[in-house]
Formats: structure tokens, C-alpha cells, sequence
């Protein structure tokens, strides 16, 4: 017998085997579907082996769609594209060019749309690497290329050194070099290395990528273009396939090229859209419909719910330590079992529990590689999802005792490491990191020695080495509590004496609504009344300090040891709040999309909480007013003119700085303090404690601090004299301007719009400093956007002590919170 | 299978208001200014805050509760 007919008698025998099972070849009972049950085998049974991961297949918009034209053009349009098309693919393939900015064609499945490509594509003269792992659909096309002599090879699953060790061979020899591969791959769900594929497209402009994203496409990325164009854009050496058949729910495929040339050539040659029937009048209305969907904001919505189901499932395998092959953010699970007859016992235990899975066996994953291949989609829930996996756990171990294998040989199996393994692996790791680091703690800005701190982040705000030793001055040695902060700055650096990270805390007295609705810090305000100005307060451990804003961490994360570096950093942070039996201590102004950072400070304890919205200008480069105002959109060119402009003339406006502003008398800087107390007690937002009046003192004394005055000219004020209305105080660094603080006088704010000029004159001023950015802080989005600002969004990570008065609490009455 | 706190604050406001509906106790609830209304829950041994706008009948937000000193502000 051949090897090839040994292999269909072996795929026959496996699928004879598992339908004779009841756990493959199945079919839905139901008369109709409206969501994720389906009744096999005249059992309900919760379905997680769907693709369509959006749950869009049940959007009315996609089911009118298709029947709309259906009435309009029939059940089908028989003729070969190459003769004539329904006025649909116009429309769609022009959705989907919108889609993926990239010249697209739309093909009746995926896998013609590979057959159609792949010959056309390819020359003579090329070679084919394929990923040991990549589709089916590709292997066929790729195989069509074999009677033409074209070399074709695999590569072993996602390894690009082998790749590029081949790209170095292989060049020698042919004109291009195709790397064929998956975006997420249908079985493990692990993905195709990305960047790194598009740094090998970068360096051999001999390589080109062939990706198909079918497992991608929807649930990720800007219009729901996939995985792969989630990372990178398209590249010039690049060809992207997807599936419709999938999240996109409609059924069909696409094919993105980098220019419209190939396009066209892969449209008129490839021969499937030459000989084969064309995608039918009911799908084509479906495909317009999502692709609506998808150029709309709402994709994102549902990408998020996916997300979050996707989020959910990893934190509950990892909880019940099964053995999943691939740790992914996609949305197809595979748990390994090893050897079929574990898989057999598993689907059919998960079956008769009512959850179907999908069986992973030969062929497509080698033999000893069994396992549960499961997918989420939006339509589960969280419960669904909970109760699978725990049912999932519980038979786990029972499926392997009667088949008489071990979870060791399974992680073998799989070449996994044991959990236990991977935590003593990391704690070697930890210990090997943190004895290549050395920690240096200060006190104060001026003790750090042999690092120049404003390199690391004096342009991140106002905490280069001036602006700190001014805070350290202002906040020590004061009469109340909250007056005085302490200080420490700590500097990580490795073997090679490289700083690795920088950063500096504060410990000082905030109150616990801080971050909470201005409506609770009102109640909670009036409760400070009656109980006193430090009801509800706590000592909290900060990085960086209740003044500033902005990253406060300088974190090398090229260097290997960073993750030991935030190790000692946690660890001075737990040691300082054990030492000051501090409530909490928060890590904060961080990037709230770094996974990365989140999952190691969750997995230390830390908790995220999202901060208020901060705002910068980044684009500073106008040189009239008619070009800043060009800038902005017709609304917010309409309110400037209308609010700010118009009002401009009644001000004068006056900067000062250096040796001006250190020569005020107090009795103006007291003025300023009173302007900054009127707008500081009308702003809950972010409650804090009134600054005290030694920091105006001491800004005034300090050269990067600069004053704007808003003087209302003499015929507008009441008393008939200039009066100063309105005041920011501003931190200059080298790159960037901060406005930190500013002071209104509310009886003319209707009249005279003081706020609305203070940012405007903050921004003309930073322009005129030719500087790059304009860092605006937190609250009042409308009136900063209006400006041109962008909304930066950032979280905060906080460590807390759990002290509720329970008993208290338990007296209290029960409700739900459906009733809400 | 319990959450830690750092992983339920991983999770957005309708996933956090799913899990409280499926896991939550709700111990305490304090009407504000007859618009707002403030739930503590607890869940998987913390405490999270549900803030309830009544007139628009929307959960502005859940947070985990930092504060030692929470509880005065329902009692």
C-alpha cells in the first residue's frame, strides 16, 4: 500500500471510529437556532466549537441582508466571473479595500481563494517555505505547485531562525522565497510571530508572506482586518487571506494584495475566478451587511466582548491548572490528552455533561497530540464558560485514570513544562535576576549620584531635578499632615552598571474618594464637616507625587533584568508600607493596554483602577492663529473664534518668569493662592487637599515655572480698575510644556470665559516656546479637546489592605442587583 | 473558582457587573442626592462599589474598595 493510501485508511479508521463514538460526525437536531444551544443526539448540549465568534450569524442585519437579495436576484447568479458579476461584489469588494486599505478580492470559500492565489503568485523561479502548521487549504494550493518543479518545503512550526537560515540558502538560488503561514492557527491557537516575520520582510527584500488570517479576521485589529494586520501593516512583500467563514459570519473568503497590479493579475488568472461558480445573491447580502458591521465603531464593542470572554477562559484554565497547549489571546483552546482513546472519553464525558467540544486528532495534529479543541465565542457567558471548564477539570482526571495515563505524559507529550516546574523555573529566574541588579535608595533628589536623572524622566513632567527639589522644599517641614510628603527615590541598575530603573515615590496623606465621583466626595466632603478634615483619609504610598502627572517610572524594557528590577521595586514598596503600616500603595499614570505590565502586577497582587482622562497637545507647529485654528475641526474652530478669540482683547495677558516672578511680593502670590482655592474648592473630581500656600511661595522662586496672568482690562471689571481674574502656573522642561495649576475668579467666568482663555493663552505660550508638547492634565475634556488636545487614558495599580467593618455590614439588609 | 482582586480589575464594567450578578452579595446600598446610588458588594472575599445613576438607570461604574474607613459612608 502506499503512503499516501496508508494515510487515507488511517484518517478513514480514526473518523469511522469517533462517529461510531457519537463524538464526530454529528448533526444538529434543532429546528432552529437563536444562540450558542444545540440539541445532539436529543440532548441540549452548550456549543463551544463554533468559529463564528462573534455571533453574528444571528445579527438581523446579516439576515435581512441575505434575504433582501435573495428576493432581488434569486437563489443564485450561475456564471463564472470571469464573464460577469452581480453588481454585489462591486460593493463588497469595495467595502472590504475600505476594510483593509489594500486593493481586495472577494472568493467563494478560502480554499479556492488560496488555489486561486497561490499559482499565480508563485513563479517558476520561487520557492515555497510552508509552516509544518499552517492550513490545509494552503498546503493544497502549495501542492499544486509541485508538477510546475517549484520547490516547496515545511518548516518547523513558527521557527524563524530555521526560517531565515533558509531565506539565507535559499536565496542564492531563487528570486522570491514565499513563507506561508497562519495568523492564528485553527487547531493550538497560537499565532504566527508577526514582527518578527516583518523584520525577516524588512532585512530580504527576496522573502514574501503568504498569511492566512481566516482565525483573526473580525475579532481583531482596526475594522476587524485580523491578527496579523493587527500587529503589522501591510507589508509590499506581503498577500493576506481571510476567511468570511468565520467571525465575518457570512461565508466566503478575501484576498488583500499590496498593490493593485497583483490584484489584478490573481482577479484574471487565478483559476477558480475563471472556471468556478461565484459566491451566491443570499451570501453576498450577508457579506455587505457585516462588512457595514465592521466599518462601523461597533466592531470594537464586540471585539471587547470577546475579549473579555477570551480574558475570562485563560484565568479559569490557568486556575484549574489543565494542561493548555498554547497560552494565546485567541479564541480556540486546546487542552491536551495525549492519545486518542483520552480524547474519545473526554469529548464524550464533556458530552453527556452537555457541552460540545471539538475532538483535535489526526490528521490534523500528529497522534500523540490528541486533545479538546475548544472556541469562545461573544454569545457565551461567563457562567457558561465557568461551568464548562470546572466540568471540564472534574473529568479531566477521571478520563485519564481509566485510560491508565498520566498528566506527566501528557506535558511530555506536548514538550510542557509542569506547573510546578514553571513556578520553580521562575523563581530561579527571579533569584538570578535580582542577584545581577543592585538597588539605591535616596531621600532626596539632590543625594542620587551617577545618574543623570533628567536624562531618564525630566521630560516626563514636572519632576526633572529642579521641579523635585522645589516639591521637597514646599512639602516639608509644615504645620498640617498633608502638607508633608515623603521622599524616595530609587535607582536599579545591573551588573554593567546600566540603570535599569528609575523612579520616586511619595508618601503623604490622601483622601480615600480621591478617584471617586464628584458626587460621593460631595457626600463625603459634608461628612468631613461634622467628623473632622481627616474622616476618610489614609497614609498611601505612591509612586510619583499627588502633584504630578505622567509616567513616573523609567523602565529599560530592552534589558532582561527589567522584570527583576520591578521585582525590587515591589519589594521596596511592600517593605516601606509594612514599615509605615500603610493602607495602600498605588502604581500609577501607566499605559492600561500594556498586557504585559498588567499581568505581572496582577499576578503580584496589584489591582488596576482606571484613572481620570489626561490631555496633550502634541502638534505645536503653527505660527499664526489662522493656522492653529486650521487645525482643529469646524466645532471647535467655531467655539475658540466664538469664545475665546472674541474675548482675547479684553485681557492683558501677562507671562512671567525668572527674575520677574521671583521678585513678587506676597501679597500677589497670595492673590494667586486665593484664585487656586476658588477653583480647588469647586472641583470634586479629583479631591485632594488644599496645596498650602509655601508651594506658590516656592514655585514663584523656581526658573522652570512660569506664570500666565489674565488681567480683565479696566473698562470690563466692576470696580472699574484691571483686576487679575484668572492665573495658570506652568513647568517648562526642554521638550514640553505642563500646566499644572490654575486659578479663576468665578464672579466673571459666565462673562469673560477666564478658563476657556487660560488653556488657550497656556497653548499660544507653548507654542511660542517652540516646544514639542503641551501636557494639559486631567478633567475638563471638552474644553481641552476643543484646543486641539488628544485623551491619553491611563490606570493605576494599587496594592490595599482590606479593613471593612464587617460586622457592621452584615446587619444590613440583602438586595439584588437586578433590582438596581 | 475564585478571582483575585487583581484579576476581576482586569475585566471591563459589564463583564465586572456579570460576575457580581453570578458571584456578588450585596451588603449595603446608600442613595445620594436621590440620583445616585452606591451598592457594596462582596465577591470572592473583597469588596467592589457599584455606582447606579437612578434617573438614567445606568451603572456608571464598579470599583474595588480601597478605602479602611468605607463602611461610615453606609451606616
Amino acid at each position: 500500500m502506499s503512503k499516501y493510501n496508508a494515510t487515507v485508511e488511517l484518517i478513514d479508521q480514526i473518523a469511522t471510529d469517533a462517529a461510531n463514538k457519537g463524538i464526530a460526525h454529528l448533526y444538529t437536531q434543532d429546528d432552529e437556532l437563536s444562540g450558542n444551544l444545540i440539541t445532539l443526539k436529543s440532548k441540549q448540549a452548550v456549543n463551544f466549537g463554533s468559529c463564528s465568534y462573534l455571533g453574528l450569524e444571528f445579527d438581523n442585519r446579516l439576515i435581512n441582508g441575505s434575504i433582501k437579495e435573495i428576493n432581488s436576484y434569486g437563489t443564485q447568479f450561475s456564471a463564472s466571473r470571469a464573464y460577469v458579476s452581480t453588481r454585489h461584489y462591486d460593493e463588497l469588494e469595495s467595502h472590504f479595500t475600505s476594510i483593509f486599505e489594500s486593493p481586495s478580492i472577494v472568493a467563494p470559500t478560502t480554499t479556492l481563494g488560496h488555489i486561486a492565489a497561490i499559482p499565480v503568485l508563485v513563479n517558476d523561479n520561487d520557492a515555497v517555505i510552508l509552516d509544518h502548521q499552517v492550513h490545509h487549504s494552503v498546503q493544497t494550493a502549495a501542492n499544486l505547485l509541485k508538477p510546475r518543479g517549484i520547490h516547496v518545503e515545511l518548516l518547523r512550526h513558527n521557527r524563524m531562525d530555521l526560517l531565515e537560515e533558509r531565506i539565507i540558502m535559499l536565496k542564492q538560488k531563487y528570486n522570491h522565497i514565499w513563507y506561508m503561514a497562519d495568523g492564528i492557527y485553527s487547531m493550538y491557537g497560537d499565532a504566527s510571530p508577526v514582527i518578527e516575520i516583518e523584520r525577516l520582510l524588512n532585512k530580504y527584500p527576496q522573502l514574501h508572506f503568504y498569511v492566512d488570517d481566516a482565525h483573526g479576521m473580525s475579532c481583531y485589529g482596526k475594522h476587524g482586518r485580523g491578527y496579523v494586520l493587527s500587529k503589522i501593516s501591510m507589508h509590499p512583500q506581503m498577500v493576506f487571506a481571510t476567511s468570511l467563514a468565520k467571525a465575518f459570519a457570512t461565508g466566503g473568503a478575501v484576498l488583500v494584495f499590496p498593490n493593485e497590479e497583483l490584484a489584478r493579475k490573481v482577479r484574471s488568472c487565478g483559476g477558480p475566478f475563471i472556471t468556478s461558480g461565484p459566491m451566491q445573491p443570499a451570501t453576498l447580502g450577508a457579506a455587505i451587511a457585516s462588512a457595514k458591521i465592521h466599518l462601523s465603531d461597533e466592531i470594537y464593542l464586540l471585539q471587547d466582548e470577546l475579549n473579555e470572554n477570551i480574558k475570562y477562559t485563560n484565568l479559569l484554565l490557568k486556575k484549574h491548572k489543565l494542561p493548555v497547549v498554547s497560552e494565546s489571546n485567541s479564541a480556540v483552546f486546546f487542552v491536551g490528552v495525549s492519545l486518542p482513546k483520552v480524547g474519545y472519553n473526554m469529548i464524550r464525558r464533556m458530552l453527556d455533561e452537555g457541552y460540545y467540544l471539538n475532538l483535535g486528532i489526526f490528521p490534523a495534529v500528529p497522534m500523540k497530540n490528541t486533545g479538546i479543541r475548544f472556541t469562545i465565542t461573544r454569545l457565551h457567558t461567563f457562567e457558561q464558560i465557568e461551568n464548562m471548564i470546572a466540568a471540564m477539570a472534574y473529568h479531566f482526571p477521571l478520563a485519564l485514570a481509566e485510560e491508565n495515563i498520566t498528566v506527566e505524559e501528557i506535558y511530555k507529550a506536548f514538550k510542557l513544562q509542569l506547573p510546578e516546574q514553571i513556578e520553580i523555573d521562575r523563581s530561579v529566574k527571579a533569584l538570578i535576576n535580582s542577584s545581577n541588579l543592585s538597588c539605591y535608595s535616596y531621600k532626596s533628589i539632590n543625594d542620587i549620584e551617577g545618574v543623570d536623572w533628567d536624562d531618564l524622566l525630566g521630560e516626563n513632567g514636572i519632576y526633572d531635578k529642579n521641579g523635585l527639589a522645589m516639591l521637597e522644599r514646599s512639602f516639608s517641614n509644615n504645620e498640617r499632615e498633608e502638607d508633608n510628603w515623603q521622599f524616595e527615590y530609587l535607582i536599579i541598575k545591573d551588573y554593567e552598571n546600566r540603570t535599569v530603573l528609575a523612579t520616586f515615590l511619595t508618601t503623604s496623606i490622601a483622601k480615600d474618594d480621591m478617584l471617586s465621583p464628584a458626587f460621593i466626595s460631595d457626600q463625603i466632603e459634608q461628612m468631613r464637616v461634622k467628623k473632622g478634615r481627616y474622616h476618610l483619609t489614609s497614609k498611601v504610598l505612591s509612586i510619583g507625587s499627588p502633584l504630578s502627572e505622567g509616567n513616573h517610572i523609567f523602565v529599560d524594557r530592552t534589558s532582561k533584568y527589567w522584570k527583576g528590577a520591578m521585582g525590587l521595586l515591589l519589594d521596596k514598596i511592600a517593605s516601606y508600607q509594612n514599615q509605615q503600616d500603610l493602607s495602600s500603595s498605588i502604581i500609577r499614570d501607566l499605559d492600561g493596554s500594556d498586557n504585559e505590565m498588567t499581568d505581572y502586577l496582577v499576578s503580584n497582587g496589584f489591582f488596576k483602577l482606571s484613572m481620570p482622562d489626561n490631555h496633550h497637545i502634541n502638534n505645536l507647529n503653527w505660527n499664526t492663529t489662522e493656522e492653529f485654528l486650521h487645525n482643529l475641526t469646524p466645532s471647535s474652530k467655531k467655539h475658540v473664534k466664538r469664545y475665546i478669540l472674541n474675548y482675547e482683547d479684553k485681557y492683558d495677558v501677562k507671562i512671567l518668569s525668572g527674575r520677574e516672578l521671583s521678585s513678587l511680593n506676597k501679597d500677589r502670590i497670595r492673590k494667586y493662592y486665593d484664585l487656586y482655592l476658588e477653583v480647588k474648592n469647586r472641583s470634586l473630581e479629583i479631591n485632594t487637599f488644599d496645596l498650602p500656600f509655601k508651594l506658590f511661595e516656592q514655585i514663584c522662586k523656581c526658573d522652570n515655572w512660569e506664570v500666565i496672568e489674565l488681567n480683565l482690562k479696566s473698562e470690563y471689571t466692576k470696580s472699574k480698575t484691571a483686576e487679575l481674574i484668572g492665573v495658570t502656573l506652568n513647568y517648562k522642561t526642554k521638550t514640553s510644556y505642563n500646566f499644572v495649576l490654575v486659578g479663576l475668579n468665578y464672579n466673571y467666568l459666565k462673562d469673560y470665559k477666564p478658563y476657556k482663555q487660560a488653556l488657550y493663552q497656556v497653548t499660544k505660550r507653548a507654542n511660542k516656546l517652540k516646544l514639542f508638547s503641551l501636557r494639559m492634565g486631567f478633567t475638563t475634556t471638552t474644553e481641552k479637546t476643543k484646543l486641539g488636545a488628544t485623551v491619553k487614558t491611563s490606570v493605576a495599580y494599587i496594592q490595599a489592605k482590606d479593613n471593612y467593618n464587617m460586622e457592621a455590614l452584615a446587619t444590613m439588609n440583602s438586595l439584588d442587583l437586578e433590582t438596581a | 473558582m475564585d478571582l483575585t482582586r487583581g484579576e476581576f480589575s482586569q475585566f471591563n464594567l459589564k463583564s465586572r457587573v456579570n460576575l457580581l450578578k453570578q458571584r456578588g452579595i450585596l451588603l449595603a446600598s446608600k442613595i445620594i442626592n436621590t440620583v445616585y446610588e452606591i451598592r457594596l458588594f462582596m465577591i470572592y472575599g473583597f469588596y467592589v462599589e457599584v455606582f447606579y445613576n437612578c434617573l438614567k438607570r445606568d451603572i456608571i461604574k464598579a470599583e474595588l474598595v480601597i478605602s479602611k474607613n468605607w463602611q461610615s459612608l453606609y451606616l
